[in-house]
């Protein structure tokens, strides 16, 4: 069975090309445009792992994660930001791994894969 | 012309006689009077004036009368009734004619002026104590002549007292000269002092210069001989070379340190508070010199305040001169002169030479304090100007990077998720099979393209965001090795060469590894592409006090002298491409790892960055 990857982006260019390009690599993709339905898809769907944004219109990435860290802290969470400031806050630190966009997605698919893994085998 | 041709003429007596028919009258008798023809107002004036003494004498030589400074010099010989004859055989030699020692004597211009009606002159020694009086022969009325005796050497010692004072007058000006040639106020301090001591000056045996400060009297030069047996010898010296107050001058700024050593450790201790003890009861003859402004002339053995007896104790001297130096109500210093070994009084005459100098002293120390204050604040000012260049550059530095900051962060968003699906979508369907190859080759530009709008992101907002990794100990040499290593197939590959030079022994200092690998990747990276692909590119590492010096240098053409200055401001380049951010951030990273980064070049390297951190 494929993973479950949840991308909350509140930019749709964004959202369609982390799509294709996941579900290129095998991962069943789950989208959300905003921290609300981020939280909603997740309870829904029970994805495997969150590709978050942190600035979004309304509930800002960084509230989202803990948030779904509340309700089941043993959910990966990969912070994927136009912004490289927030690496530094603590908040951040709660994530498993923090990525600055890029339109190159390999570091990216392979941060998802790595933080899946270790997950794995933990679990 | 009447007037005797150069020298003075000198006759023998004449016999009286003979004197008989110049005169209109002819010889007349005499007669008893009371009183002189020349007890008259004018002779009294000129009896006053000048040394001289008068004998009337009748027609036929008798003596009538004569003057009280006759009758001193000559007691007896001039009795009334006496012939005068007869007196002069008794008291005076005549002199040789030729006598040179005489005859090239000054004649007073004014008995010159009293010949002219036609007259005789003679010179005459006195036989006991030889001395020459000029004598001569006048009609002083109608019936009487009148015999005037000028004593020679005072009329010379006036003379001679007028030439000391036209040699005073001509020191005194080249003095001046010399005062307002200097500059500094420790040029004019000496000149006072050689003013005061040189014998073409005032001729003083030592002189101190004293400043006040706080209220104390401190010494601050001194010239002149310590002990009889140094004055000996210097004064020989100066009398063989009898130099000029402006040889003496330079004699004295050539002389190492100061050329009497003894002298000037004297005044140096010289340290008195000019503050009188109101208990006291005698006042210091010093303080009230200073206090009104005028010189004073002091005894040792006059002198009752502990204050003028501490200076008298500090100088050894039985004597001295205290001459304030002021310029209107400002005092610049206290000018002591003395005849310590010679021991001669301080006269009246010098004191008035020493305050009539004094004016001038102060003047000129005066303007060049006043100098050295212009000269001072100038100095300060322009370097007031110079911090305020700096600081306004630093400020246009900061506001650079402030703005560059906001600019980064507003922007970084906006255009960093636009990029990433562009760049993304267009990676997306490159990699997709069915598209055209020509198509694909559009994409790869867009992909390309893209990838250097990140970059220039990614640099941005690293300047704005330095890197802030720990500090750990670790070997510079690994660190450059790495970098070295990343860079080197592309060096080479372009047919660049690559010079390493590293010392042997390991160079661990507590780094940032992060900040020196930016710092030095950047300069390689710049040095790579200034060369293009030829020339030489060179790492030289070396250790020189407690610091590790990394030099990156290339063979390129150099960096314009224009530029120089600018290289380091952010958004500044020369390169087509260039983001203007590369060089500021390798400033900012060298800076967070404590050292200093510069831009120079050698004989092998037009360019030449330097690295200095400490070890």
């Amino acid at each position: 069975m494929s993973n479950k990857v949840l991308i909350a982006d509140d930019e749709q260019s964004i959202r369609k090309l982390y799509e294709r390009e996941l579900t290129r690599e095998g991962y069943e993709v789950i989208l959300a445009a905003s921290g609300k339905e981020t939280l909603e898809k997740v309870r829904e769907c029970l994805p495997d792992l969150v590709v978050l944004d942190i600035r979004m219109p309304g509930m800002d990435g960084l509230n989202v994660m803990s948030k779904l860290l509340e309700e089941n802290n043993e959910l990966p969470v990969v912070i994927n930001s136009a912004y490289a400031t927030y690496k530094d806050s603590f908040m951040s630190w709660a994530a498993d791994a923090y990525l600055v966009k890029s339109s190159d997605l390999t570091e990216l698919k392979e941060t998802i894969d790595k933080v899946l893994e270790s997950r794995s085998v933990c679990s | 012309m009447d007037r005797p041709s150069g020298h003075q003429v000198i006759t023998p007596p004449p016999k009286l006689d003979q004197r008989g028919p110049r005169w209109k009258d002819g010889p007349c008798r005499y007669e008893a009077s009371n009183s002189s023809h020349l007890t008259t107002p004018f002779v009294d004036q000129l009896e006053r004036h000048f040394v001289f003494g008068w004998i009337e004498t009748d027609s036929e030589g008798k003596v009538l009368h004569s003057s009280s400074k006759v009758k001193d010099w000559f007691p007896d010989c001039f009795e009334n009734g006496i012939s005068i004859e007869e007196g002069l055989s008794a008291c005076f030699l005549p002199i040789q004619e030729n006598d040179p020692d005489v005859s090239n004597r000054i004649h007073s211009e004014l008995f010159k002026s009293l010949l002219r009606g036609g007259s005789l002159r003679k010179s005459i020694h006195r036989e006991s104590a030889p001395r020459i009086f000029n004598y001569l022969t006048i009609p002083a009325s109608e019936k009487t002549f009148a015999h005037l005796f000028i004593d020679f050497e005072s009329e010379k010692n006036i003379a001679e007292s007028y030439k000391s004072d036209l040699k005073h007058l001509a020191s005194m000006r080249e003095i001046i000269d010399l005062l307002y040639e200097s500059m500094s106020v420790s040029e004019v301090i000496d000149l006072i002092l050689v003013a005061v001591t040189a014998s073409r000056g005032l001729g003083f045996n030592r002189a101190f210069f004293l400043e006040i400060k706080d209220g104390h009297l401190q010494g601050r030069r001194g010239i002149g001989p310590a002990s009889v047996d140094e004055a000996r010898e210097i004064w020989s010296q100066l009398d063989e070379r009898s130099p000029s107050l402006r040889e003496t001058l330079n004699l004295l700024s050539t002389t190492e340190g100061t050329p009497d050593p003894a002298t000037q450790d004297l005044v140096k201790k010289i340290d008195l508070s000019l503050i009188v003890d109101e208990n006291e009861n005698s006042s210091s003859e010093i303080s009230k010199a200073c206090l009104e402004m005028k010189p004073a002339r002091l005894i040792r053995d006059e002198v009752e305040s502990p204050i003028d007896n501490a200076l008298f104790e500090s100088l050894g001297s039985s004597a001295f001169a205290v001459v304030p130096l002021n310029v209107q109500d400002r005092l610049a210093g206290v000018l002591i002169a003395d005849n310590f070994i010679t021991g001669q009084e301080v006269s009246e005459e010098h004191l008035n030479l020493l305050r009539t100098f004094s004016r001038y002293a102060a003047i000129a120390l005066e303007r060049s304090s006043l100098l050295y204050e212009l000269t001072d604040n100038n100095h300060k000012l322009r370097q007031a100007n110079r911090e305020l260049q700096t600081h306004q550059r630093k400020l246009l530095h900061a506001e650079k990077l402030s703005a560059l900051g906001k600019m980064a962060a507003c922007v970084s968003h906006e255009i960093r998720n636009p990029l990433t699906a562009i760049g993304g979508l267009a990676r997306s369907v490159h990699d997709d099979e069915s598209i055209s190859e020509e198509s694909r080759e559009d994409l790869k530009i867009i992909v390309n393209e893209v990838e250097r709008l990140e970059r220039f992101l990614k640099e941005t907002l690293n300047f704005v965001k330095p890197l802030s990794g720990p500090f750990e100990p670790a070997d510079v040499k690994d660190v450059l090795g790495s970098v070295i290593q990343t860079f080197k197939d592309s060096i080479i590959g372009c047919g660049i060469d690559l010079v390493v030079e590293m010392p042997e022994e390991p160079m661990v200092s507590s780094l940032n590894t992060d900040l020196l690998r930016g710092a030095v990747s950047n300069l390689i990276k710049n040095a790579r592409e200034a060369l293009g692909d030829q020339g030489t590119l060179g790492v030289h590492v070396s250790k020189a006090g407690g610091l590790a010096i990394i030099e990156v240098g290339d063979t390129g053409i150099g960096i314009p002298e224009t530029i120089k200055d600018m290289i380091f401001e952010p958004f500044f380049t020369n390169k087509d491409d260039g983001t203007g951010i590369g060089l500021a951030i390798t400033q900012q990273n060298v800076r967070g790892l404590h050292g200093s980064i510069e831009l120079t070049s050698d004989e092998r390297y037009k360019t030449l960055f330097k690295i200095k951190i400490p070890l």
